[in-house]
């Protein structure tokens, strides 16, 4: 398995939390990371696109005749594969604040 | 009394037309902002894939902004539902589409909106995905064009009509040629990448 990028990670972790359309995606992942995380529309309909291909999320049954934008939900698959990632990304973090923590111990020596 | 005489002005707007080559998507954006500066915005353009790239401008309102930003995505949306949601996840983010319709795999998007993101694009990979778009569709020209040819070079054999030969190896040449030059420009700056 090929490591998320930044985005796919985010849109994923996004879709996990509520099914929502392109734009509703964006805006959620701005507002919970207050500014820090701001997805471009381009970026964010390849991600769509590849997370599709891959069967990472799905698209929700429009209702017939609807105008609504398309809605995107995360799959079983999708969360697995996020949730693996959660897990590389917390061991980096501990073994990052093991070494920093004894960095400074070092220095403070 | 003022108002109608603006009015006016602006129902009988000057256009101007242009033809111009590009094989460099940010040239091509920098050169529509160059327009929007000099005063015209741009209000329509070809969808490139066998002319050159046409473009209709008209002369932009002294109360527009003075600078506008022009993105240009290169994407084949195959149906018109797709075409729709993209329109609108765009428009969505503050990006205005130009091409009317979803034949255009060239998608020029404009913004004069300060909140605007800065770019249509948030990551480096993805400029990197839209240079490897635009080749697949090159190729895809250049083996249309060679199969044209043999196609005529067939109808030549059978039908001993010489005209159809000039127009098949024309077609086939110029065509071919253009689709690999292109592709080979685009590949340059597709390994300017990572």
């Amino acid at each position: 398995m090929q490591q998320l990028s930044e985005s796919t990670y985010l849109v994923l972790l996004a879709l996990r939390q509520e099914a929502s359309h392109g734009y509703g995606i964006i805006k959620r992942i701005e507002e919970v990371s207050e500014g820090t995380f701001l997805l471009a529309p381009g970026t964010l309909y390849g991600v769509l696109n590849n997370l599709q291909k891959q069967k990472l999320i799905e698209t929700v049954e429009r209702e017939r005749g609807s105008r609504n934008k398309t809605t995107y939900r995360i799959t079983a698959e999708g969360e697995r594969v996020l949730s693996t990632e959660i897990d590389r990304i917390r061991r980096l973090i501990r073994f990052t604040e093991k070494t920093w923590i004894k960095k400074e111990r070092q220095d403070e020596e | 009394m003022k108002n109608k005489r603006s009015d006016q002005k602006s129902t009988q707007k000057l256009t101007k037309k242009a033809t111009k080559k590009f094989t460099n998507f940010k040239a091509e954006e920098q050169w529509l902002e160059s327009m929007f500066r000099e005063g015209w915005a741009l209000s329509g353009y070809g969808s490139e894939e066998w002319d050159d790239h046409t473009y209709r401008f008209e002369a932009a309102n002294p109360e527009e902004a003075h600078s506008r930003k022009y993105r240009i995505d290169y994407r084949l949306l195959k149906r018109k539902e797709d075409f729709e949601d993209y329109r609108s996840l765009f428009e969505d983010a503050g990006w205005q589409n130009l091409a009317k319709s979803a034949r255009y795999a060239k998608h020029i998007f404009w913004t004069d909106r300060e909140d605007a993101a800065s770019d249509i694009f948030s990551e480096d990979d993805s400029y990197k995905q839209r240079e490897k778009r635009k080749m697949k569709a090159c190729l895809t020209n250049v083996a249309s064009c060679f199969i044209g040819f043999l196609i005529c070079t067939a109808l030549y054999v059978w039908f001993k009509y010489p005209g159809v030969m000039y127009a098949g190896t024309a077609i086939g040449l110029i065509g071919g040629l253009k689709g690999l030059f292109d592709y080979s420009k685009h590949r340059r700056i597709y390994r300017t990448f990572p």
